[in-house]
């Protein structure tokens, strides 16, 4: 027995002559089909010689007197794969053609072709719920900017896989029903027909597979390896006054020098008596707390959302900084962006409280777009900076000017 | 009839035909041949269907299987649907005998 290689098949076992034809190809350069899949096919190594190969179409499992009846004219069975089963004859071997009439063959793809027709609309009704479950993950919200940022590769590699699965599934289909057309109209199948187009075919098919696991590849792989290097310095849930952030801290704006960094609030109610004194702890104590969550996409390398607070054990005292912070891959999504982050931060003040939010927009130096708003006694800041958008949520001492000039001038720096 | 697909096929009447005389598969090609004195040449993949579709039909039956050949015979419809179709095909001979005299000029 020669040596035992796997290949990857390009020809659909299902477009017939041009698979025959491939075979025999094959054969004629030493290979010979011993085993075959969806894609891919095991050959055995041999000496080349010239090979004729049959493709019988049956629903049946084959039978013992089917198979003897093809040997008694000189074809051997090779191999099944669910409806298609190989045979194949050494040139000249054979006493006559395995079909000899073309109608009759036509007979043979019926109930493949009846199989098919039930199955492609119930695929096409699959694949289209699949790709409206993924417009609505793509404008859930009504924030499809902030969507593609943060579910883009899946919601991508989805509709992508889907499409593509239907597509090759339909062409195979269209594939069949012809060839069914053409042999009923009394035509027989051509079993030396050129099998490169339908390599090219399947070469720009298995492109874009692979470009579809390459992008699901980086998505999972590569970006998780990125969130760790997008924030320098930092573990993934916690701030320390150390911490480097592309973008503005509260310690920025406010004077948090003397500040005790604790991980929660609840630390001071666990340290307060029943009567809400506090043991020990000065009245005046600052308390700092932070915690900084990433994220990573294709859309956006870099994405943080930086959440920042300080009190006095008192409550003499109180100011807060929230930041989501976007890198975008294209400057052209900002604008998006912004409108996308303005509607989703401020849905809770315009549509909960029913509070009236004016949204302002400011020219700023340094800064592309800047929207400004105001909602109680926070202030809103999203502004833009070539493919940077930040949006921040602000209570504390500083002023909008302020605020703007501090978020302008940290970005600058970066 | 009760083939859904029309008249019969060239190769059903001469799977029939054959049938005549109970038969297995090789053999029956080779009746074939003999009955159609040379002129149908009928490969395995073609006289299967038939005899896979003319079974479902009940046109045929099974009357032996050793495990290794199957021997094929013609049932009582099987007949009736062969002499029906010899009877359609003698009339569309004699409806086209004004042709002799068109191929007698032909050949003058």
């Amino acid at each position: 027995m020669g040596t035992v290689k796997r290949k990857w098949e390009f020809i659909s076992m299902y477009s017939i002559g041009a698979y025959e034809s491939w075979l025999s190809d094959l054969a004629a350069r030493g290979l010979f089909l011993k085993k075959f899949g969806f894609m891919s096919g095991i050959f055995e190594k041999a000496e080349p010689a010239q090979v004729e190969y049959r493709i019988d179409i049956s629903k049946e499992r084959l039978s013992k007197d089917r198979i003897v009846m093809y040997e008694d004219c000189g074809w051997k069975y090779i191999a099944t794969n669910k409806w298609v089963h190989v045979f194949c004859a050494a040139a000249g071997t054979q006493t006559t053609e395995i079909h000899t009439d073309a109608r009759e063959q036509g007979f043979t793809l019926v109930e493949l072709t009846r199989m098919l027709s039930i199955l492609m609309p119930i695929l096409a009704i699959l694949i289209s719920v699949e790709i409206a479950g993924c417009g609505y993950m793509l404008f859930m919200g009504g924030t499809p900017f902030l969507n593609i940022i943060s579910n883009g590769e899946s919601i991508m590699i989805m509709a992508f896989s889907m499409l593509l699965l239907f597509f090759v599934l339909l062409k195979q289909f269209f594939d069949i029903r012809s060839l069914k057309k053409s042999l009923f109209s009394g035509k027989a199948i051509n079993h030396h027909a050129s099998w490169k187009k339908h390599k090219y075919y399947n070469n720009v098919v298995m492109l874009i597979s692979l470009s579809i696991i390459a992008v699901s590849l980086i998505s999972q792989g590569f970006l998780a390896s990125h969130i760790i290097r997008a924030v320098t310095n930092t573990d993934r849930v916690t701030m320390t006054a150390q911490t480097t952030l592309p973008c503005l801290r509260l310690s920025d704006l406010e004077n948090l020098d003397d500040a005790v960094a604790i991980k929660e609030f609840s630390v001071i109610n666990d340290a307060a008596d029943k009567d809400g004194t506090v043991n020990d702890i000065p009245g005046d104590t600052l308390f700092w707390r932070s915690s900084i969550t990433t994220e990573s996409s294709l859309m956006a390398m870099t994405q943080f959302e930086a959440r920042e607070s300080a009190a006095t054990s008192d409550e003499s005292y109180a100011s807060g900084l929230d930041t989501k912070y976007y890198k975008l891959t294209f400057a052209g999504m900002a604008d998006g962006t912004l409108h996308d982050l303005m509607k989703k931060d401020l849905n809770f003040y315009t549509e909960e409280m029913m509070l009236d939010v004016n949204i302002t927009k400011m020219d700023f130096d340094g800064l592309d777009i800047v929207y400004t708003a105001k909602a109680h006694d926070l202030l809103f800041v999203f502004a833009s900076k070539g493919n940077i958008v930040v949006s921040m949520q602000y209570y504390g001492t500083k002023n909008e000017p302020e605020l703007i000039a501090a978020l302008a001038k940290k970005l600058n720096e970066n | 009839m009760p083939f859904e697909s029309g008249p019969m096929t060239e190769a059903m009447y001469y799977v029939l035909l054959a049938l005549i005389n109970p038969n297995h598969g090789y053999q029956l090609m080779n009746s074939i041949k003999e009955v159609s004195k040379g002129r149908v040449n009928m490969g395995p993949g073609t006289l299967y269907g038939v005899l896979s579709r003319m079974l479902k039909e009940g046109l045929i039956i099974v009357i032996d299987d050793d495990g290794r050949r199957k021997t094929y015979a013609i049932t009582p419809e099987g007949k009736n649907d062969l002499l029906q179709e010899y009877i359609r095909l003698m009339s569309l001979v004699e409806d086209g005998e004004n042709l002799k005299g068109v191929l007698e000029d032909g050949n003058s």
